[in-house]
């Protein structure tokens, strides 16, 4: 090879390189963009697609579900914040929680079953007194 | 021109485009490392601290929707049968079951081991062991992190990133971000492949804890033969179809065959939900 053929070679390359190392960051910079994106939603499917996709059900016939309220007003009672099908009302979301409410998270947290009733309830059950293994992750 | 002479050209050249192309890039260098030092401080799980701050005050927040139930024979049955599945758990978590006084159907996971049910779940159950798989299926969310996780992702609020994994928010925060979690809880469903993982870690819970492993199977076949959307509608906005689920859990329980217990008799005697007392005028009913 002759040698100023080689000699353009070699600028060839250092120009490569330096272009490579400026273009590192600009090309990871738009990779990051493109995380940043949300994803493409799938296409919505139709309620029809959406049936034929599910397994056939297993039942025929509806039932009615129980109250756990007795007495007449039963068909109203526990619903409160509730909309008709089922949503809950968007005041009682944004509703900020009073202390009673902080008073009573705090005695859920604070409360502990006791080792030994854990172990009775367990045998009178003829459950499995061994638990797992525990690890922190 | 020599070769020599050739290399040298370019290496003044790039000696010399070096510091304009550092002054041009360097800024986005320093904000690309930034970033990536907060999306990975945002991917970390939060410290057992923290999950326990927003835990509780996400129970706060869950018990000033719905308001609590709290027969105490009741609660602490729940919590007995909490306790017995969720010792099958792999992560050290405290785990606290209480039930919320409303007819819907649901159970819900907050961070930090805070599970609710519904007196409307308990009252369509028809044994411990539908129970059981059922508070399994909740302790797995909390096991595999699975609403944290998605509140992370989502990154709306930004105090972990920004302040580091020892902070712990205050009061104001704590709530803003209680409301997100809960609102996160009753308004979007999990991935299906966090629900896949619940119903079958959550089956496999119930199962080595000593209880038929067809508890939540038989639980939501009960669910798929009802129609009423007040008491449903919630649960099928953030599950999977019933019919569904009915049969992968078939699928599922099919692997730890028919041993195990129901305690149909044990659940009919600690369920019971006393009557409602006389409405007082003005009540909140809550």
């Amino acid at each position: 090879m002759k040698p100023h053929r080689l000699g353009m070679i070699t600028v060839l390359m250092a120009l490569a390189v330096a272009g490579s190392s400026l273009a590192l960051p600009l090309f990871q910079g738009s990779k990051t963009d493109k995380k940043d994106e949300p994803k493409k939603q799938e296409p919505q499917k139709t309620g029809e697609q959406k049936k034929q996709e599910e397994p056939a059900p297993l039942f025929e016939g509806k039932v009615g579900l129980k109250s756990s309220r007795q007495g007449k007003d039963s068909a109203t009672l526990g619903f409160s914040g509730v909309g008709p099908n089922g949503e809950i009302e968007q005041k009682v979301l944004e509703a900020t929680p009073t202390s009673a409410d902080l008073q009573k998270a705090n005695e859920m947290g604070g409360r502990k079953v006791a080792p030994d009733a854990l172990q009775l309830f367990i045998v009178e059950g003829q459950l499995n007194p061994q638990g797992a293994p525990k690890s922190q992750k | 021109m020599s070769r020599a002479r050739m290399v040298l050209i370019a290496l003044v050249g790039m000696a010399l485009a070096a510091p304009a192309a550092h002054a041009q890039f360097g800024g986005w260098v320093t904000k690309g490392a930034q970033k990536a030092k907060e999306v990975q401080e945002n991917n970390a799980p939060w410290t057992p601290e923290q999950e326990k701050a927003i835990g509780q005050a996400s129970a706060a927040k869950m018990i000033s929707v719905f308001g609590l139930y709290e027969d105490p024979a009741v609660v602490n049955y729940v919590n007995l049968v909490g306790n017995t599945v969720a010792r099958q758990g792999p992560r050290d978590v405290p785990y606290h079951f209480a039930i919320l006084d409303t007819e819907i159907i649901n159970a819900f996971a907050l961070p930090g081991g805070y599970i609710f049910i519904t007196r409307g779940a308990l009252a369509n159950m028809k044994s411990e062991a539908e129970l059981a798989g059922t508070l399994a299926h909740e302790v797995s969310h909390v096991d595999g992190r699975h609403l944290e996780k998605q509140i992370r992702a989502k990154k709306n609020k930004q105090w972990l990133w920004k302040e580091g994994a020892s902070y712990i928010p205050g009061p104001s925060e704590l709530t803003s971000l209680a409301k997100d979690v809960v609102t996160e809880a009753l308004s979007t469903s999990y991935s299906p492949a966090s629900e896949s993982e619940a119903d079958k870690k959550g089956t496999e819970f119930a199962a080595y804890a000593g209880y038929r492993a067809t508890g939540l199977r038989d639980f939501l076949q009960t669910l798929a033969q009802a129609e009423d959307a007040r008491r449903l509608g919630l649960w099928q906005k953030t599950h999977p179809p019933l019919s569904q689920r009915v049969g992968t859990l078939t699928g599922i329980a099919k692997q730890y065959g028919d041993a195990g217990q129901t305690l149909e008799e044990r659940f009919q005697q600690n369920v019971r939900f006393a009557p409602e007392p006389a409405a007082k005028p003005g009540g909140s009913g809550k």
